[in-house]
């Protein structure tokens, strides 16, 4: 199964919740933010490869690092190469070798945040207790229905849970909040899984949670 | 064609409305409620259940698989509660990588954009672009010897080769077409008669900035092999 995690703004803590919700789930995480990538990247093939038609998707899936990962060029001849349409069957050929796949789409409502959400089975919405992270949600889960993507979650990032039941009314799915938290940071400079870094964190359980909360719906 | 039956039922000052459609050969249908209110669609774990939006529920009807629906709505009741607003074949409405980049529109950083203007690797089948090929400052006097090389300057002179080499093989495709029906598929390949006639004309850009390109590399390599950096006595002085 391939899950989008998606959000209606940058700057939210969307690659941040993909790469971590990627290692709770024992996924590939694909970072499909052709323009604006955020996950580690190292040398060989990568997805603006893959789009163009210049590497095989498998072989630029890289299973070296702590989270298998499908990393994205940052150059912007390579993202004006890549077709983006060639994402949906990237994507199938990756969850159909791997199984589980948690995609990084980019914000907002373009046609790449778009074809990854067709792409999908389900997807998650990232947001921040802020109202242009708010009003951004709500556009990005109107793109998702319109593409019959079905919102399996929300995940309010660093928020306390006060902030869940008027999120959760607003956006009409449940919520996970991840805290702030000094751990998470931590595992971002150590370029590792919070899971990994300190498991005994809150952080850690939330995307532990977030995982457990995610599973049973995809499989409806 | 399908054909809907539906009623509905007031309970506790709410109109529940239940439809069943079926087809003789499979459809896909639009269901759309008529009563003079919101529909509440059912859901799970709060989310709505696939294929229900605001105004009713899309989804496909087989003979062997009749479409079962129900929701509740404030409204009154009315007679029929609901309709069929829109059928056709299963799929025709499913919607496609291809017609999301239509409807969202392309997402690529624009030319201008482009280190010095470049015009990326995907230029090989593209010969619209403005070409100012690689001597076009790029990055400027300041990339000094300490900026490193692997840069986008590096990216761009690399795109635009690609992109040049691209244009070669297209030409050459071109010219070694040897029968008739050779030549009407490589001018189909290369995007018509048009774009054969702008790739002959970009080709003899290429042509000249190359030329231009050779020279100033010569002479380059020339003052490269002619200076050699008294290191070690810069390193005493200082």
């Amino acid at each position: 199964m391939t899950l989008a995690v998606t959000a209606g703004k940058g700057g939210v803590g969307k690659s941040t919740v993909a790469y971590n919700l990627g290692a709770e789930l024992d996924a590939v995480v694909v970072d499909a933010d052709l323009g604006m990538a955020d996950l580690p990247a190292r040398r060989g093939p990568d997805l603006h490869d893959v789009l163009a038609g210049r590497a095989d998707a498998l072989e630029a899936v890289d299973e070296g690092g702590p989270v298998a990962l499908l990393p994205c060029g940052r150059s912007l001849a390579g993202a004006r190469a890549a077709d983006v349409t060639a994402l949906a069957g990237t994507l199938d050929t990756v969850s159909r070798h791997y199984g589980e796949v948690v995609v990084d789409c980019p914000a907002g409502l373009g046609s790449d945040a778009g074809v990854a959400l067709l792409a999908a089975e389900a997807c998650l919405l990232v947001t921040r207790p802020t109202e242009p992270a708010l009003a951004g949600s709500v556009q990005s889960r109107e793109l998702a229905r319109v593409l019959g993507t079905p919102l399996a979650r929300v995940v309010l990032n660093r928020a306390g849970e006060a902030a869940t039941r008027p999120v959760a009314d607003a956006l009409g799915a449940p919520v996970t909040t991840v805290p702030e938290s000094d751990a998470l940071a931590r595992a971002q400079r150590a370029g590792q899984p919070v899971g990994v870094v300190a498991p005994d964190s809150q952080a850690a359980s939330q995307f532990r949670a977030l995982a457990d909360s995610v599973g049973p719906l995809l499989d409806r | 064609m399908a054909t809907l039956e539906a009623n509905c039922r007031t309970a506790g000052g709410v109109t529940l409305v239940e439809v069943c459609v079926t087809a003789a050969r499979p459809r896909r249908v639009r269901v759309e409620n008529r009563l003079e209110g919101p529909v509440w669609p059912p859901r799970s774990d709060g989310v709505p259940e696939p294929g229900w939006d605001g105004e009713g529920f899309e989804g496909r009807v087989a003979p062997d698989d009749r479409l079962v629906l129900g929701y509740a709505s404030p409204a009154d009741p009315v007679d029929p509660p609901a309709r069929i607003a829109d059928e056709g074949e299963p799929g025709d409405r499913e919607p496609t990588p291809q017609a999301v980049v239509k409807a969202l529109g392309r997402r690529e950083p624009p030319r201008a954009a482009m280190p010095g203007g470049a015009d990326g690797a995907d230029s090989a089948t593209d010969f619209d672009g403005t070409c100012p090929g690689p001597d076009t400052p790029t990055s400027g006097p300041d990339t000094g010897p300490g900026s490193g090389s692997g840069g986008s300057a590096g990216n761009s002179v690399d795109a635009w080769f690609a992109a040049v080499e691209g244009r070669l093989e297209a030409a050459e495709d071109l010219v070694a077409a040897t029968s008739v029906e050779e030549a009407e598929a490589a001018v189909e390949r290369a995007g018509g008669i048009e774009a054969v006639r702008r790739l002959q004309k970009r080709v003899q850009e290429d042509r000249a900035v190359l030329a231009r390109l050779d020279r100033r590399c010569s002479r380059a390599r020339e003052r490269a092999e002619a200076v050699d950096v008294p290191v070690e006595a810069l390193a005493r002085l200082a």
